[in-house]
This record gives C-alpha cells, structure tokens and sequence, in this order.
C-alpha cells in the first residue's frame, strides 16, 4: 500500500542502502550477532532472506552465554551503543560510540575487533506514513540526564527525511527541544554549505513538538483498537504477541518457525496492509465490534454464494475468489479474538473505574483534592503503574499539587508499594509529571480554547479527534490542528501557557514549486509510547536485580 | 648655554639650550635631553627640502602645489592652478608621489604628514596602475611613529630607524616600558600575526602581571589572567608559571598553569558542544579527562552544564566515585542523598543497607529536602520494625512494603502487632480498614472481620467487605454485609451475592423502573418466577411511577459500550 504524496517507502530503501554499504564492505562470509531489541526493528528494513543474498549465513542474539563455534569469516555484532550490551559482547568473546568503544577497551577485548563502525540507521519506517526512530529513552535522557544526544540525533533525522523529500520550507514547534533541534537543523544546513540534495520539496510544512509540552496525553488511555491492544499486550515493532491458547484453532495456519519455544504465545503482526485491521485500528473500540460482525456477515454471504452457483463458469469464478475469502476469513477471525481479549481485559480489573477518574481529571473535576478513588487503589494495591498515571495526571491537569496533598500520595506509594520506587517518584519530579502547585492552574483556560474535552462524541461516527479518547483530545494534536486552522497566532494565550518557546520559521528555499493539497499528515516520532511505557521508561526500581 | 653645530664646509649653527643636556647619538641624528626637554637634531633629509623648500621645482613641490590647488575652496582658482601645476610633471608624475611619500615620511608634524600624504594620493590616481603598497605603508607606518613619539611615550624614532629596528624590536620596548595596551593596540592596528604580536604581548603582559606585588589574591590574578588571555593561542603558559614561581609564587604559579591550559581546552569544548555531537563531546571530554587533574577536569566543566550533565551520566554506568565526587563539588545534598539509596539497594548486608540509608537521610535533611528526609526515616524506622518482627515471628519480612509487612502480620492474626505499626507509622485510617478487610478475608477469619464491621467509624463503606468475601469464595459471609451496603450501589451488590429476591424488594422501596430491569437480566434459568413477578412489577411500576421513577445518573464520561456479537 502506498501513501499519499509523500511515503516513508523511501526512508526504508535508504535505510537498507546503509545497511548493504556496511555488509558489502566486508567480503566473505558473515555471522551477524543481533543486539534483541534491534533485531525486531531491523525486521523492518531487510529480512534474512535479504541478508543471505549478502553472505550472511549466521545469526545469532546478544546474550551473555558463549557463541557457538561457527566457520565463518567474520563475526559482525550490531548493538545499540549502551555500555551493558558491551559487557554482555564481552561475556560472549571468550557498534558505536565512544563511551562503549571505551568499555570494551577496558576489557582488554577491543583488539580482537577488527574495527567498530557506526551504522547511521536513524528512522524505521513502521507505516508509510509513520516513521520511528526507536529511541525509547529519549524523553527520559532529556528530562533526567539533561543529555541531548537524541535532539541530535532529532535534527540527523529530519536532515535526512529532508534529504530524501527535499527542503521544508515552513518550520513550527513548540518547547524547548523543539528549538534545539531547529537550531541544530540550521546548523547542519550551514555545514552542509551549497551541497544540498536537489529534490523539489514534498513537504510544506515541518511541526515539531516537545513531549514536555504535552504530558497530558500520554497519561491518558487511549480507546482505540489500536491503542488498546498497545495498552494491554504491548505492540513491538507493530507485532503484539497474545496469549495462545485463544488462537488454539488457528494458530496452525501460519505457525512462525522462530516461534516455537512460545506455544502459548501467538505473535500477530499488525500492519494496514491488511485491509480489515487498517479498517478499525484507529476506531474507538466501541465502534469495532459491529464492524467485525459485519465484516463477519459478509464472509458468511460470500461463502453463501456457491449455491447460487449454477453454471461452470459462475463456480469457476467462486473457486478463484476462494484464497482471497480464506485470507479475509483468517483476518476477521483473527481480529475477533483479539477483540474478545480486550474486552475480557476492560471487563476485568479496575481498568472502568480508572478510566472514569481519568475522565473527570480531564474535565477537571475534584483536582485539587485527594482522590478516594487513587487512595482505594493504593489500599488494594492496584497496579503501580495505574496508581502513578493517575496520580501524575491530576497533578498536571491542577498544574501541580498542593504540597501536602502530593506529601499524602508518595507517603501511601511507599508505605504500598515498598520504598524501592522511591527513585521513581523523584525520576516523576524531575520530569515534570510531579510537582508541586505555583500559581493558578492553567489547565482550565487550555482546556477552553484548544476543546481539549468534548461531551458529546461520537464513538462510531467520529466527527472529531477526541473519540480515541471517548471525549479528550490530545493537546498535541490539537496544536496541530489548530496550526492548519485558524492558526497559531489565535491561540497565543495558550501557547504562552505551555512550557517551553513557541517556534515560527521559514526555510529559504533555493526555488522552490509549490502546490497546494488538503493536509496530509506524516509522522516521525522518537518512539511510540502509551501510559504504561511512558512512565517504565521513567522508573527506576531499586534492588530490581 | 649653546650648541654649536659646524659642517663639514664650516658652516656653524648655534642653537640656545635653556639647561644641562645631554647628547645622544642615533642612526641619522642627534637627541638632546635637557632637564624639561627632548629634543632631536637632524639633518633635514634632501627629499624634504626638495619638496617643501621655497620656490622648489622638484616634482615633489609642483605635485603638492596642484594638490594644495585642487582642494583650494573656489573653482576657478582650483581648477587653473591644479592644471597648471600638474602640466608641468606632466611626464614625473610618478616620482613626484614618491617625493612627497618620502618627505612626508620624514616629516614630524602630523599637519605636515597629512598635507604631504593628500598629495601623494591626489598624484597617485593619474597612476592606475602604481603599486598601493608604499603609500599604505607610510599611512599605517606613520601612524605607528606619531604614537611613539607621542610625550607620554617618549620614543623619538624616525622613520629610517624604525626601518631599522623593525616593528617586533619597537613593539618588544614598549613592553618593556609596560605600554602595554599600546602596543596591543599596535598590533591589532597592523593586524601582525597573532605569535609575533597579540600573544607576545600579552604572555609579556601575563609575565609582568605575576612579578607585581598586588593587594590582589592569587585567584584573582590568575582569573584576570585568564580572561585577557582568553582562547589566545600560542602563549606559552608554562613561562608565566615559571616566572612566577622565580619570582617565589608558586600558588599564582599553579593557579596560572591551571587556567591557561583550560582557556586552549576550554575552546575546543564549547565547539563540539555547539555541534550537538554528543560523541564529539565525549571526545573532547575523555581527551580532557586524561590530560588534566582530576579536580581542574571537574572546575572545567562545570561552566559547561551540557557538557557536566554528559560527564555525570557517563560516571553513572562507569564511575560511581567519580561522580560523588562531582555530587560533593556542587554541594549537591540531595544528588548525594540519591547515590546513597542507590548504594543502599546494590548492597545485601543489612547493616551496611541500614548505614546507607541513615546517611542519606541526614544529607536530605542537609539539603532540605524534606519530605524525602522523612520518607527515608520512615523506612530506616520500618528496617528496624521488621528486624525486630523476625526475631519474634521467626519470618522474613525484610524487603516487604510497610503495607505488605501489615498484611502478613494480619494474615498470622497478630492483630496487636499491627496496631503499633499503624500508631507507629500513621497509617491512615482509609488504607488501614482496606488492609484488615482483605486480609481477615483471605485468611478466612470470617469472625475477625465481623468484629471488624461492628466498628462504627467506618471511612470506606461495606462493598469492600462484599467484594473481599466474595473475592474468597465465600458467598454467605458477602451476603451478611450486603444489605449494608450504601442506597446507590444496593442493589448492584445483591445482585452480586446472589440475593435477587431482596434486590427486588429494594428495587421496589427505590421504585426505580432501572433497577429491575438490572435485577431482571441478572435471572437465570432458575428465577423464572421472579422474572415473571418482576416483569408483572415493572409493568404496573412503570404506570404508576411516571415520573416518580428516579434512575441512576449516568455516569459522567462515556464509557464503553457493551459489545454485541455474532
């Protein structure tokens, strides 16, 4: 499936002329060790298939046991550049930045390498209209290490997205690493001196946004198909992996060889090429069962059509739409169960009543009390990871808490949850998520003007973006909505409010053709992310290990 | 008195001197140094008389006849006399510029030196194609001697000396007269490169700053050192430290090495942080960390907050001692406080878990930070309580939440133990009554938790005694407190217990069409008589309640729908 004007196909063949580069700069055969996490991303960009055509003959994942033997020439480790994986490369001896050249240098190892490299690989293409740079870390190193590599890695990013779709001409943001990351944008441009790629430029317009500018959406649940199965079962690499014995009649259909060790999990892979999830992954969920049934009634009729066949010809013409019904047939069934887990998963637990405070949070009901509801939580010891969500949501919706009210919450985390999280909650200060209330709450004026809360939405016919949330609407993409119409410069109250400077800028352009078209939105993200993965990125269990 | 001057032909002058002088012989003259007075005697130079005698014809003279002419006020007067003049060099136009350069040269007045350039200029532009260079030359050179020579330097050089001397050998005195700022300024003026002037004068300057004595502290001095010197490359720093330490210094002398070599250093990181290049910066900072001391490698940076914040990272996955050291440095309490938690949790003696954790409390406490200082407290105090509990329970209970340590003491009965833990450590009453209830229910003992309810002060209402009974599997005991359960969620909490029958009645006392119809999908197979009476109800209900029927509000927010399937 293709995208519209601009499609992100391009950043996954640059992506993958990276790679060959690499691979072909060494001749022989080769056995490539992965770095796990990469691996799944790496899917993406080349399969093995690929790479055997590259002499590649062996792979293998980063562990800390030892390599098996194996006859080939070289040996190619492809990690991410964290000094642990380095310890771990080590572990298995008997990639790149300095720090982990550095540490392997300590282990007396980095001799029998002969040369480390760095592979530029910054953008994954997840869809073709989204792009992902997999930094999970980012907003974390930011807000708590103060280190900038990933605005750094932000600007190489668009510099190549630019590269390939040309010069963007109109530049917007808003926060403060926005603003870095422009800054080092023209910097970069300066560098680059007259040696810019000639490519008529696809894009009109760039709009960064700062996640410390919105913090409210994370900490919301989203309600979409999509987003549910992210929020209970985790989507890598838009592959979930669910419980298997639910897919126990299916699963023999298409059973991955990899997969074996895991028979009771199902890996899904989840993509918009396939017509029915691109259908109903960005539904609420609501909207998702009558659909399913229908596409489920459909299946049944179109089986039904054989006995209306009469002559040859008609049941030739069934039996050659018979593989495209099984693919269909698989895909609603699919789809049902899955549907079915969640369901199981919203009926269980405290996930209602959350979702019920987080609604009057949003709405700003009772902010700026203690919440019985978080209290009986933490008293039944719930999930940390809810409790912290809703507790760091009404603290941002209040624009901080009062003192004593934020005393109240860590006292009954600790006393709860054990005083290990204890780093947890100070990461939670650090990044703003926690704090303590100055001034007026601001919230309130943001909510009126950006229409952050809508009351009457509807879940099956959507007229508004706030259905993926059953009434709110994330604060950045309203920002952006609001960009196209009426424009920024009617909303600067609200932009004065948020934290960080608001950015307006035009690139000059060397000539260039412009046509306009309605907008058509593409995304690059450092990383997708959901509540639950928002705030484990932030934590820090003490004595984990 | 008087001095005679003969020449060679016998030709005497005498001039008047108003003191005792003296007579200094130089290259192409004579100074005389009187007690008020310097002067210098010299044989007018033939170019000048050549140009500015009376009544010259030279070219020199004519030229500077036309250029007086042309910039004479009227016309008329400007254009004849300038025409005049010029038509007569016609053919040495050239060499009458050389003329007045020469004699402007040798000129002392600044008046004169103008006058002289102005025509040399003027002569010059009927010669496209003459070389610029002397004439820039003289601009720039005679601008240099006209400072000199100015009283309050006092150096009467004229212009074949400085020929002789050379610009470096003029510069390196006025160093040595500590003109300073001038000859910086010299320097800058003749944009001479940065090793012969800028840097040598200011390590001379850096130098001559050591030996002073001053009122000034040694930090003090290296910093304006500093300062000045700034990114300057080419000073040799050792020399000023070295200097110093001669002169007996050696503070001055260490602080100096210090800052000069972070001034080159400093340079080369603030580039690499303007590029953003987190590898480039770790570059420079690991160059930087093995060429300096550790502790000028830590005050470097520290203006560096990007560069600070990296350094910190980088020692929390490698050098744990090395960013105490940084936490101390910045008097960082808190930072400090963290590190010695995270000490606390990578140790698995108790004890020295214990020490950690008393440590981070009193640098909490030295940082202000409260409620962390608390909370740490707390917990030493919780370490002590489970210490002692295992002793007499012959249990573990170390590592458990204060919330965990209650339940488990629950679940053995010792209700007495928990009592103290709840005085002890304020537990709310909320939290506390969630705890007894869960745990009297998993632990089965049914008639703890009955005792537990006659409690009149109940903050958290009876549906948690519902839902834990029922949560065990034990369905009589949920039904005893169903009843008690508040109006709105009654009949819900029947329902729940299976109580149909008197969820009906309250249905029916509530006169909610709403709540029947719940109680009414919640029949089974088996309730085929209630149904029928409840549908008799809400029939009959529903005419006679119009109006009077009041539902449940909807809850705000639109939640998920029930899912209808095939």
């Amino acid at each position: 499936m293709t995208g519209g004007k601009v499609d992100f196909a391009l950043i996954k063949e640059a992506t993958r002329i990276e790679l060959v580069k690499l691979l072909d700069s060494i001749p022989g055969t080769k056995a490539v060790v992965w770095d796990e996490k990469l691996a799944g991303a790496f899917s993406h960009v080349a399969d093995y298939a690929f790479l055997r055509t590259h002499d590649v003959c062996k792979m293998f994942y980063i562990t800390a046991n030892k390599l098996p033997p194996s006859n080939v020439a070289h040996i190619i480790f492809l990690a991410r550049p964290h000094t642990s994986i380095m310890d771990q490369i080590n572990q298995q001896l008997r990639m790149i930045s300095l720090l982990c050249e550095r540490r392997l240098q300590e282990h007396g190892v980095r001799g029998s390498f002969t040369t480390v490299r760095e592979l530029p690989l910054l953008l994954f293409r997840l869809d073709c209209d989204l792009v992902s740079m997999e930094l999970p870390l980012c907003f974390r190193d930011l807000q708590l290490d103060s280190d900038p590599t990933s605005v750094f890695l932000v600007a190489q990013a668009l510099m190549t997205i630019q590269g390939v779709f040309g010069l963007i001409p109109n530049i917007y943001g808003k926060g403060q690493s926005a603003k870095q990351v422009y800054e080092l944008m023209v910097r970069m441009r300066r560098e680059m001196g007259g040696n810019e790629p000639q490519v008529t430029p696809q894009i009109d317009q760039l709009i960064l946004i700062d996640r410390s500018v919105d913090l409210i959406t994370p900490l919301a649940t989203q309600l979409t198909y999509d987003g549910l199965i992210d929020q209970f079962y985790g989507i890598n690499n838009c592959t979930v992996k669910l419980p298997g014995e639910k897919f126990a009649q299916t699963s023999s259909d298409s059973p991955p060889s990899d997969d074996s060790s895991f028979m009771d999990t199902k890996t899904v892979q989840l993509s918009s090429l396939e017509i029915l999830y691109a259908e109903i992954r960005d539904c609420n969920f609501s909207a998702v069962g009558p659909r399913l049934s229908r596409h489920a009634k459909s299946v049944k009729a179109q089986y039904e059509e054989r006995h209306a066949a009469k002559t040859v010809g008609e049941l030739k013409q069934f039996v050659q739409k018979i593989p495209q019904m099984e693919v269909h047939k698989q895909s609603v069934a699919t789809h049902t169960t899955i549907a079915e887990l969640i369901q199981e998963q919203i009926a269980s637990g405290i996930f209602r009543p959350a979702l019920q405070m987080e609604q009057e949070f949003l709405k700003g009901l009772d902010t700026d009390k203690i919440s019985p509801f978080i209290e009986d939580c933490i008293a039944q010891k719930e999930s940390l990871n809810t409790v912290l969500r809703l507790i760091c949501l009404q603290c941002i919706v209040n624009s901080g808490l009062k003192p004593k009210i934020l005393e109240h919450y860590k006292r009954d985390v600790i006393h709860t949850y054990g005083f290990e999280h204890f780093l947890t909650l100070e990461n939670l200060e650090k990044a703003g998520l926690l704090y303590v209330q100055q001034g007026r709450s601001t919230y309130a004026t943001v909510r009126k003007t950006m229409q952050l809360t809508v009351d009457d939405v509807s879940e099956h016919d959507p007229t508004d973006m706030s259905y993926v949330h059953s009434g709110y609407a994330p604060l950045s993409a309203r920002l952006v909505e609001f960009l196209q119409w009426p424009g920024w410069r009617a909303i600067t109250g609200v932009l004065q409010v948020l934290p960080g400077p608001t950015l307006t800028e035009t690139q000059q352009l060397p000539s260039a053709l412009r046509q306009r078209s309605g907008p058509e939105y593409v995304i690059a993200t450092t990383k997708i992310i959901n509540g639950n993965s928002f705030l484990q990125y932030l934590s820090d269990e003490l004595g984990g290990e | 008195m008087t001095l005679e001057v003969v020449s060679v032909n016998g030709d005497a002058t005498s001039y008047y001197l108003d003191s005792t002088s003296h007579l200094v012989q130089e290259a192409d003259g004579l100074r005389v140094l009187g007690s008020i007075t310097h002067d210098v005697l010299q044989k007018v130079p033939l170019v000048v008389t050549e140009t500015l005698g009376i009544g010259s014809m030279a070219p020199g003279a004519l030229l500077l006849e036309a250029a007086k002419g042309f910039q004479c006020l009227s016309n008329q007067e400007r254009s004849t006399r300038a025409n005049d003049c010029l038509g007569m060099i016609k053919d040495s136009v050239e060499e009458a510029v050389n003329q007045c350069l020469q004699a402007a040269q040798h000129e002392y007045r600044p008046q004169a030196q103008k006058m002289l350039l102005r025509a040399a200029l003027f002569g010059k532009s009927f010669i496209p194609e003459m070389n610029p260079e002397p004439c820039k030359k003289a601009i720039f050179t005679l601008r240099v001697l006209n400072a000199v020579r100015d009283y309050r330097v006092g150096l009467p050089l004229t212009w074949n000396e400085l020929e002789h001397l050379t610009l470096p050998v003029l510069l390196d005195r006025l160093v040595y007269r500590r003109y300073f700022p001038l000859a910086l300024q010299i320097a800058d003026f003749l944009k001479l490169p940065e090793s012969d002037g800028t840097s040598r004068i200011l390590a001379h300057w850096a130098c001559y700053k050591v030996l002073q004595p001053s009122q000034k502290s040694d930090e003090q001095i290296a910093k304006e050192i500093n300062s000045k010197l700034g990114y300057t490359p080419g000073i040799s720093y050792t020399d000023i430290a070295n200097r110093a330490d001669q002169a007996g210094r050696k503070q001055l002398a260490i602080k100096v090495l210090v800052l000069m070599r972070l001034g080159e250093d400093q340079t080369a990181l603030r580039r690499a942080l303007q590029s953003g290049d987190t590898d480039l910066i770790y570059t420079v900072l690991h160059h930087l960390r093995q060429k300096l001391s550790s502790g000028e490698f830590l005050m470097l940076i520290r203006n560096f907050p990007v560069a600070q914040s990296l350094h910190i990272r980088s020692c929390q996955e490698l050098d744990m001692e090395q960013l105490r050291d940084i936490l101390v440095q910045e008097d960082d309490f808190h930072g400090q406080g963290l590190l010695r938690i995270k000490e606390a949790y990578n140790t698995y003696r108790t004890d020295s878990h214990q020490a950690s954790l008393v440590g981070a409390a009193e640098l909490f406490r030295k940082a202000k930070s409260e409620s962390a200082c608390q909370m740490t407290e707390e917990q030493i105090k919780l370490n002590k309580w489970q210490m002692r509990l295992e002793e007499s329970q012959q249990k573990p209970y170390a590592k458990k939440s204060l919330h965990d340590t209650v339940h488990q003491l629950l679940l053995d009965g010792q209700i007495k133990e928990t009592e103290k833990l709840r005085v002890e450590f304020k537990i709310p009453e909320r939290r506390y009554w969630w705890l007894r209830v869960v745990a009297h229910a998993q632990a089965n003992h049914w008639e703890e938790l009955a005792n537990f309810s006659k409690n009149k002060k109940n903050p958290i209402g009876f549906e948690p005694f519902v839902d834990a009974c029922l949560k065990n599997g034990n369905k009589i005991e949920a039904q005893k407190y169903a009843m008690k359960v508040r109006d709105e969620n009654k009949i819900t909490y029947l329902i729940k217990c299976g109580l149909l029958e008197e969820a009906v009645k309250v249905a029916q006392e509530q006169r909610s069409a709403s709540s029947l119809t719940k109680v009414l999908v919640a029949c089974g197979p088996q309730h085929q008589n209630l149904q029928s009476r409840i549908q008799v109800l809400l029939k009959v209900g529903l005419d006679v309640g119009e109006g009077g029927v009041t539902d449940t509000p909807a809850t705000s927010g639109q939640i998920m729908h029930a899912m209808i399937w095939v």
